[in-house]
C-alpha cells in the first residue's frame, strides 16, 4: 500500500500540496485528474522519494520515504515515468537507457538481454535499441522512458502523462498495456488530461489547488462533476445528459457512445 | 552545433577500437598521451602523427567527425601559435620592428606545441568517439578499484565521470536549441561580421548556464529514481575480460612508449 | 502570407552514419487564412515539417517558397527564419530560456526594435490572455508545472504578432480547461485577421482536428498521405487513418454507431461537436415519435 499521511509540500512560500491524506491499495488503477499546477507531479515524485514531504510522511509499503536507507528500495517498488521523457535518459542508445536500470537494482546478467528486449517489444520500440534517444521523435522518447521503467517490474507504476504525446494508436496501446500490467497486480497510477482515459482506471481522484476535491469511481466523479466545466466531459456522457434532458431515460452507469446507442436501440 | 564537439560523444561502429577492452583502451591512451608527451624532434613527429592517421583509419567513424570536432578548438591553438612567435625568445632572429623581434625557435616550438595538442586530441577523441560514457567510467572504476581501500568513493567518482562525459553533449544540444529557440524569436546569428557574430553569441551564455543546472538537476533525479543508490550492489550486463586483442594492443602501446623514449634519446 | 513547399526533403544531419530522409518529396501550397490541422503517428515527421516552414532548417532538396518568392538562402541549403511565422515548439523546454517569464515574453518584440513600454503592456495583456497572472512574470520558466510552461511559451510567440502562426502540439499537456482556453484564444487570434492570417497545428487530438480546421494535412512517414476536408477525409478514409495509427473524432464514431444500428446515416454539415449532437439529438426525437 502506498500511503500518504497530511502530506503537505511547499516550493519557498507556495504551498504546492496542502494536508492530503491518501491510501492507494495494492492492485488498484488509481487515475490522477486535476488543472494545470495542481500538484499531480509532485504527488508522484513524493510516492517515490524523490522529494520528501515538509509536513507528514509517506509510506511505501509500509517504508517510510524519509529513511535514505530504504530509498532505493522504494524506487525499486514505485517506478516513476517523467512527464517530460527528456528528463530521463542517462545513456547513449535506446537499449542501454532499459539496461541501466535493471543494472542499478542487481539483476542477474545473463536475463538482462531478454528482459530489456521484452520491455522494448511491449512498446514497439525494439527496432529502434541502437539510436540515441535524443533523436527520437516526441512520441517514440515517451515510449522509451516507458521501456526503461517497465523493465524494473516495480509493484507501483506512476505514468505522468505518458500518453500527452502519443498518436491515438500509441495511446491505445498504453492504455491496453497498462490494464494488462493491472491484471498481473501491478498497482498502476495514471495522471493524464485525458477523461475517457480515466474510464478504464477503478479510482479517481481529482486534485486542484493542492488539494484532492473529489475521489471516486469514474462513473460517480463524472456524473456528479458534470455541470462544472473543471473536467471535459467526453461526448458520451454529453449526449446522455442531452437525451436525459430532453426525457430520454438513458441509464446513470451508461459511461460510453456504444452503451448509449445500444440502450436506444434496444429501448426503441 | 552538436556534430563540432567530439568529447562526449559515441558514434557506433564495429572497428577493433569499438570491441576493445575500455581498460585496455584507457591504459593504451596513457601510454599514448605519456609517448606524445617524450617527442622533441621532427622524426618523433612524423611518426606519431602516422600512428594517429593509422588509428583513425581503423576506427571506422569518417575523417570529417574529426575535423569538424577539430575546429571549436583552432581558435585556442592559433592563439597558442601567436603566443609563441610573438612572445618567446631564440638566438636566430628573423625579424624585428620595433618592440616586436621574431625568431625561428618560436615559430618551430609554436608549431610543435600545436601539433602535439592537435595529436592528443585526436587519440583521445578516438577514445571517446568509441567507448560509450558508461562503459568508460566502468573500465575506470575498475582500473581504480585500488584506491577503494584508501577510502576513495571510486564508483560515485566513476559515474560522476560517465555523467560528465555524458553532459557534455547535452550541453551543446542544450546549445543548439536556445540558439533555434532565439532564431525563432528574431535574432539572426547569420550575415554579421566576426565580432558581431561573437557577441550575439553572448545572451546565449546565461540562459545555456540555467538550463544546464536544471537539466543536471534533471538528471540526478532521474538517476535516482532509477534506484541507483550509491552505486554499490550493482550488477552489470557487460562483464569486462580481457581477450588476446586487448594483451596485444597494451603491449603495442608499451612498445610506442619505448621507441618514443629511444627516439628522444638519439634524436637529441 | 502563402507558403509553399516544392519536391521537398530533409534528412537529419548528424552523427548517424547512415541517414534516411525524415520527410519525403512534400508538396504542399497553404494560402493564407486557413487552419490546417496536422496529423500523423510518432515519428511521421511533422515537427520536422513544422521546422521547414518556419525556416528553421532548410530543405535537404526542393525549396520553400513565400509569396511565390523562393526562399533565397534555402536554395544554398542554408535556413533562413521567416520572422512573419511564428512557432511555437512541441517542447515547452525548447521554447524557453531566459531567466524569468517577463524576459522571455519580451525577448521577441525587443528584436523587432518595438519600444520597451509597448512590449511591457504587450506582456500583461498576453499572460493573461493564456489563462496566468502578473504573479507569474518574475518565475523561471523551467520551474513552472508542464502546463504553465506550455502557456508561457504559447504566450512569446504571440507576443511578436506574426502572420501565421505554427503550434506543434500545443495541448498536449494542458487540462482540459486550458486546451479549450487556449484553442479559443487561437481561434480569436484567427478570426481577429480578417482572412489574412493563417493556423497551422500539429494535433494527436482528433476532436480538436473535428472542431476546428479547414483542412487536415496526414502524414505518413514522412510523406504526405491526404489533404482534404475533416469531413470528408474522416467519413471516407477512416480505414486508411486507422492503419496509419490515427483514428476518427468521437462525433464521427456515434454518427457510424447510429448507422451500424439504426441503418440510418445522419447528415451533417460539419464535424464539430454541437452541430452533430443536434442533429443526433433531433434524429432520436424524431424516431421517439415514430415508436
Ligand atoms: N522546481 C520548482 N520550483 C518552484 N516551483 C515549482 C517547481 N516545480 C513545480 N513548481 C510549482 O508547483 C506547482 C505544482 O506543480 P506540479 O508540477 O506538481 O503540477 P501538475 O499538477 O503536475 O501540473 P501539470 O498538469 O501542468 O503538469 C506549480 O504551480 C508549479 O509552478
Ligand atoms: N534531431 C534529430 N536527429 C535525427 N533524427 C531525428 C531528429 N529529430 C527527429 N528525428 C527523426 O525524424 C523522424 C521524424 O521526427 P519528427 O520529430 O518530425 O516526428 P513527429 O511527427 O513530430 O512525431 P511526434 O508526434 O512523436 O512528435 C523520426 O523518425 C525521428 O526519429
Ligand atoms: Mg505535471
Ligand atoms: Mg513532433
Amino acid at each position: 500500500m502506498l500511503s500518504f499521511d497530511n502530506v503537505s509540500f511547499a516550493y519557498g512560500q507556495h504551498l504546492v500540496l496542502k494536508n492530503i491524506s491518501l491510501q492507494i491499495n495494492k492492485g488498484e488503477f488509481l487515475a490522477i485528474v486535476g488543472p494545470n499546477g495542481s500538484g499531480k507531479s509532485n504527488l508522484s515524485k513524493l510516492a517515490n522519494g524523490l522529494i520528501q514531504p515538509h509536513l507528514g510522511k509517506v509510506l511505501v509499503d509500509g517504508v517510510i520515504t524519509q529513511m535514505p536507507k530504504s530509498l532505493r528500495e522504494i524506487r525499486r517498488l514505485v517506478g516513476l515515468i517523467f512527464q517530460n521523457p527528456e528528463d530521463q535518459f542517462i545513456t547513449t542508445t535506446v537499449f542501454d537507457e532499459v539496461i541501466f536500470g535493471l543494472e542499478n537494482i542487481g539483476v542477474d546478467p545473463d536475463k538482462m538481454k531478454s528482459i530489456a528486449e521484452d520491455a522494448l517489444k511491449k512498446v514497439e520500440m525494439l527496432s529502434y535499441k541502437g539510436l540515441e534517444p535524443h533523436k527520437l521523435s516526441g512520441g517514440q522518447k515517451q515510449r522509451v522512458a516507458i521501456a526503461a521503467i517497465l523493465a524494473m517490474k516495480p509493484k507501483y507504476i506512476v505514468f505522468d502523462e505518458s500518453t500527452a504525446m502519443l498518436d491515438p494508436e500509441g495511446r491505445q496501446n498504453i492504455i491496453t498495456l497498462m490494464q494488462q500490467l493491472h491484471t498481473e497486480g501491478i498497482t498502476i497510477i495514471h495522471i493524464t488530461h485525458h477523461m475517457e482515459e480515466v474510464l478504464v482506471a477503478t479510482r479517481v481522484l481529482v486534485l486542484k489547488d493542492g488539494l484532492i476535491v473529489a475521489d471516486g469511481t469514474p462513473a460517480s466523479i463524472f456524473n456528479n462533476n458534470i455541470e462544472s466545466n473543471e473536467l471535459e466531459v467526453p461526448l458520451a456522457l454529453k449526449l446522455k445528459q442531452r437525451l436525459r434532458s430532453t426525457g430520454i431515460k438513458v441509464p446513470e452507469q451508461v459511461m460510453t457512445l456504444e452503451g448509449v446507442v445500444d440502450y436506444l436501440w434496444t429501448s426503441s | 552545433m552538436i556534430e563540432n564537439v567530439l568529447i562526449g560523444q559515441f558514434i557506433d561502429a564495429s572497428s577493433i577500437f569499438h570491441r576493445l577492452d575500455p581498460r585496455s583502451k584507457l591504459i593504451s591512451l596513457f601510454c599514448i598521451i605519456i609517448a606524445f608527451l617524450l617527442i622533441d624532434n621532427i622524426s618523433g613527429y612524423i611518426l606519431a602523427s602516422l600512428l594517429v592517421v593509422g588509428c583513425i583509419t581503423l576506427s571506422q567513424i569518417p575523417l570529417r567527425f574529426f575535423l569538424k570536432g577539430l575546429k571549436p578548438i583552432l581558435i585556442i591553438l592559433a592563439f597558442t601559435v601567436f603566443y609563441h612567435i610573438l612572445f618567446t625568445k631564440g638566438e636566430n632572429l628573423l625579424f624585428q620592428y620595433s618592440i616586436l623581434s621574431i625568431y625561428k625557435e618560436s615559430i618551430i616550438e609554436g608549431f610543435s606545441i600545436v601539433l602535439r595538442i592537435f595529436l592528443l586530441v585526436l587519440i583521445t577523441s578516438l577514445l571517446t568517439l568509441t567507448t560509450k560514457p558508461l562503459d568508460l567510467a566502468h573500465g575506470f572504476e575498475i582500473l581504480c578499484k585500488p584506491l577503494k581501500r584508501l577510502r576513495f568513493p571510486v564508483e560515485q567518482f566513476s559515474l560522476m565521470l560517465a555523467i560528465t562525459l555524458r553532459f557534455i553533449p547535452t550541453i551543446v544540444m542544450e546549445l543548439d536549441k536556445i540558439i533555434e529557440a532565439q532564431k525563432a524569436r528574431g535574432v539572426n546569428f547569420e550575415d554579421k561580421s566576426f565580432v558581431k557574430k561573437v557577441l550575439s553569441y553572448i545572451p546565449i551564455i546565461i540562459p545555456l548556464l540555467f538550463t544546464s543546472i536544471q537539466r543536471a538537476e534533471n538528471l540526478a533525479n532521474a538517476i535516482d529514481a532509477r534506484a541507483y543508490g550509491d552505486g554499490s550492489g550493482r550488477t552489470r550486463y557487460k562483464v569486462l575480460h580481457f581477450e588476446n586483442r586487448d594483451y596485444q594492443v597494451i603491449g603495442i602501446s608499451l612498445l610506442v612508449v619505448g621507441v618514443f623514449f629511444l627516439l628522444r634519446m638519439v634524436g637529441g | 502570407m502563402d507558403i509553399k513547399l516544392e519536391r521537398a526533403s530533409y534528412i537529419y544531419p548528424n552523427s548517424s552514419i547512415n541517414s534516411y530522409e525524415s520527410l519525403r518529396n512534400i508538396n504542399i501550397s497553404i494560402e493564407a487564412g486557413k487552419w490546417i490541422s496536422v496529423i500523423g503517428h510518432t515519428g511521421s515527421g511533422k515537427s520536422t515539417l513544422m521546422k521547414l516552414l518556419k525556416g528553421l532548417i532548410a530543405p535537404t532538396t526542393g525549396h520553400l517558397l513565400i509569396n511565390g518568392r523562393v526562399n533565397e538562402l534555402s536554395k544554398k541549403g542554408k535556413a533562413q527564419i521567416i520572422s512573419d511565422i511564428g512557432l511555437v515548439f512541441q517542447y515547452p523546454e525548447h521554447q524557453l530560456f531566459e531567466t524569468t517569464v517577463l524576459k522571455d515574453l519580451v525577448f521577441g518584440p525587443k528584436n523587432q526594435g518595438i519600444e520597451m513600454k509597448e512590449v511591457n503592456q504587450r506582456a500583461k495583456e498576453m499572460i493573461k490572455l493564456v489563462g496566468l497572472s502578473e504573479e507569474y512574470f518574475q518565475k523561471a520558466p523551467l520551474q513552472l508545472s508542464g502546463g504553465e510552461k506550455r502557456r508561457v511559451a504559447i504566450a512569446t510567440v504571440l507576443m511578436m504578432n506574426p502572420e501565421v502562426l505554427i503550434l506543434d502540439e500545443p495541448t498536449a499537456g494542458l487540462d482540459p480547461l486550458g486546451s479549450k482556453l487556449i484553442l479559443q484564444l487561437i481561434h480569436d487570434w484567427y478570426k481577429a485577421g480578417g482572412g489574412h492570417r493563417t493556423v497551422i497545428f500539429v494535433t494527436h487530438e482528433m476532436n480538436e482536428v473535428a472542431e476546428y480546421s479547414d483542412e487536415v494535412l496526414v502524414m505518413n512517414n514522412g510523406e504526405i498521405a491526404f489533404l482534404d476536408s475533416p469531413l470528408s477525409l474522416f467519413l471516407n478514409h477512416d480505414y486508411e487513418l486507422k492503419e496509419f495509427g490515427l483514428d476518427t473524432p468521437d462525433t464521427v464514431k456515434l454518427l457510424q454507431l447510429i448507422e451500424q444500428r439504426f441503418g440510418d446515416y445522419i447528415k451533417v454539415e460539419s464535424l464539430q461537436e454541437e452541430v452533430v449532437l443536434r442533429e443526433v439529438i433531433a434524429y432520436f426525437k424524431k424516431q421517439g415519435a415514430e415508436v
